[in-house]
């Protein structure tokens, strides 16, 4: 017995340790919204130097800036061009706030008009694979981050909150392939179901003597227990109707850009589940 | 005491650069996938059981990473580890041709694998759809990767001699420039 062991050793680890991930993911899946303690330390051990790595880039890209503006000024107009260039950085730095204020102002109005306690958050990581949509953001447990919070935007949904650590979140965007939220078409009040494609969602389950046209907005529903009813979602790009389908295919462009996401608004699930 | 920390520096610099380089400097929907190449180089040029039991749980760390149920990405990988392992009995692996080709192989079994534990064990049909629109751009991605990773490595095992007993492929006495300045 032993000797069959010994010479089998290998394949008998690999069987097992394959048993044993197939048991780690089978246990995961009935526990979704639960965050396990592996995930609770790596996403805490990261936090820092992804937000470091974030201060790094912005700080580097200044000096960079100055850098490659300093190339090729000649003697005589070097004063001219340092006090346009201190001018233009401050400028650019003017603009900078600007644009921040003005997001940040977006966000506040948004906030106001839900009526909704909500905790600002800045995105400081994306998702590690291309098959996946998720953003990690800097809030967590101890600000008050709980397991499927919504998330939006100004211009829209961004997504639910899948895991938390206390001072880091991973949240799944509504184009990921997983994602399902309950949604209507404002115009004709088609409801369905808005399912993640990678960079579109599809309307699933609007039935065909519905009128959907494309350009009408799509909202969240209020019926799926997550999102508070009429954020906008997207917009119809596409309507192909088949006169012996029960259901039109609708596939709907997201309104948030989410290659640009930088500031999120995280909404507490208490006041955000009354539908 | 050194290896576990290189190992612990390696894993924070793979996920720094997974989960915000690639996608600021790229800014595109696709990313070379440096797990999964990592894992094929592994499989390659690493030990089966501490080869193994790294990729395990690089897996679990991507798992934390991505949007995935967490699992799914540590039954995978490994599962791609042993596979590869197994499959370079049969190549000849004095050139590196195979495994490039073994990275393009270790990619389509990665979606193969993660479309089917979604949908047999999870609920994530749609996974199918997405997967085989974008395969051919990841396969590309991941195989400059792993020309650049493994050109990488072994200009970093010929110009350091710490780095000498990293995995990859055997060089020749010559090559060693730390030797030959000893």
């Amino acid at each position: 017995m032993l000797d069959w062991i010994r010479k089998f050793r290998r394949g008998i680890f690999i069987i097992f340790l394959m048993i044993c991930a197939l048991l780690v993911y089978s246990v995961q899946l009935s526990k979704r919204e639960t965050t396990t303690l592996f995930e609770k330390v790596v996403l805490e051990i990261m936090a820092p130097f992804q937000r470091g790595a974030t201060w790094i880039a912005a700080t580097v890209g200044k000096w960079g800036e100055n850098y490659f503006r300093l190339v090729g000024v000649s003697q005589e107009n070097r004063r001219l061009k340092e006090e346009n260039r201190q001018l233009r950085a401050k400028l650019q730095e003017m603009e900078e706030i600007r644009l921040t204020n003005q997001r940040l102002q977006r966000l506040l109005e948004f906030r106001e008009e839900q009526e909704l306690p909500a905790l600002q958050a800045r995105v400081i990581a994306d998702d590690s694979t291309s098959w996946f949509r998720s953003v990690m953001l800097d809030k967590g447990s101890s600000d008050g981050v709980v397991m499927g919070a919504p998330v939006v935007v100004a211009e829209g949904v961004v997504g639910r909150v899948i895991r938390v650590a206390p001072h880091a979140a991973r949240v799944l965007l509504i184009t990921d392939a997983s994602s399902a939220l309950s949604a209507l078409v404002q115009k004709s009040r088609a409801r369905g179901v808005l399912r993640g494609a990678g960079g579109v969602l599809t309307l699933d389950f609007a039935l065909l003597q519905n009128t959907i046209a494309v350009g009408d907005l799509v909202i969240t529903s209020g019926q799926g227990g997550v999102f508070p009813k009429g954020i906008p979602v997207g917009t119809v790009a596409r309507v192909e109707r088949r006169n012996y389908d029960m259901f039109q295919t609708v596939v709907v462009t997201p309104n948030v850009d989410f290659s640009r996401l930088e500031e999120v608004l995280i909404l507490k699930p208490d006041d955000a589940g009354e539908e | 005491m050194r290896d576990l920390v290189l190992l612990l520096l390696f894993v924070i610099l793979m996920v720094i650069v997974q989960t915000w380089f690639f996608p600021r400097v790229l800014s595109s929907p696709w990313q070379p996938d440096g797990f999964l190449v990592m894992t094929v180089y592994l499989a390659f040029f690493g030990r089966w059981l501490s080869g193994g039991l790294l990729v395990l749980g690089m897996g679990y760390v991507m798992d934390t990473f991505s949007g995935t149920t967490f699992g799914l990405y540590g039954l995978t990988l490994p599962l791609i580890f042993f596979g590869v392992h197994a499959l370079i009995a049969y190549v000849n692996t004095e050139t590196s041709f195979p495994f490039y080709y073994m990275v393009a192989f270790g990619t389509c079994a990665e979606i193969f694998l993660l479309a089917f534990f979604s949908f047999v064990l999870g609920d994530n049909a749609s996974l199918w759809i997405l997967a085989t629109a974008e395969l051919f751009p990841q396969a590309g991605l991941n195989l400059l990767l792993a020309v650049l990773l493994l050109n990488g490595l072994n200009w970093l095992r010929r110009r350091w001699e710490w780095a000498a007993s990293l995995p990859g492929p055997v060089l020749e006495e010559e090559e060693l420039f730390w030797e030959s300045h000893d």
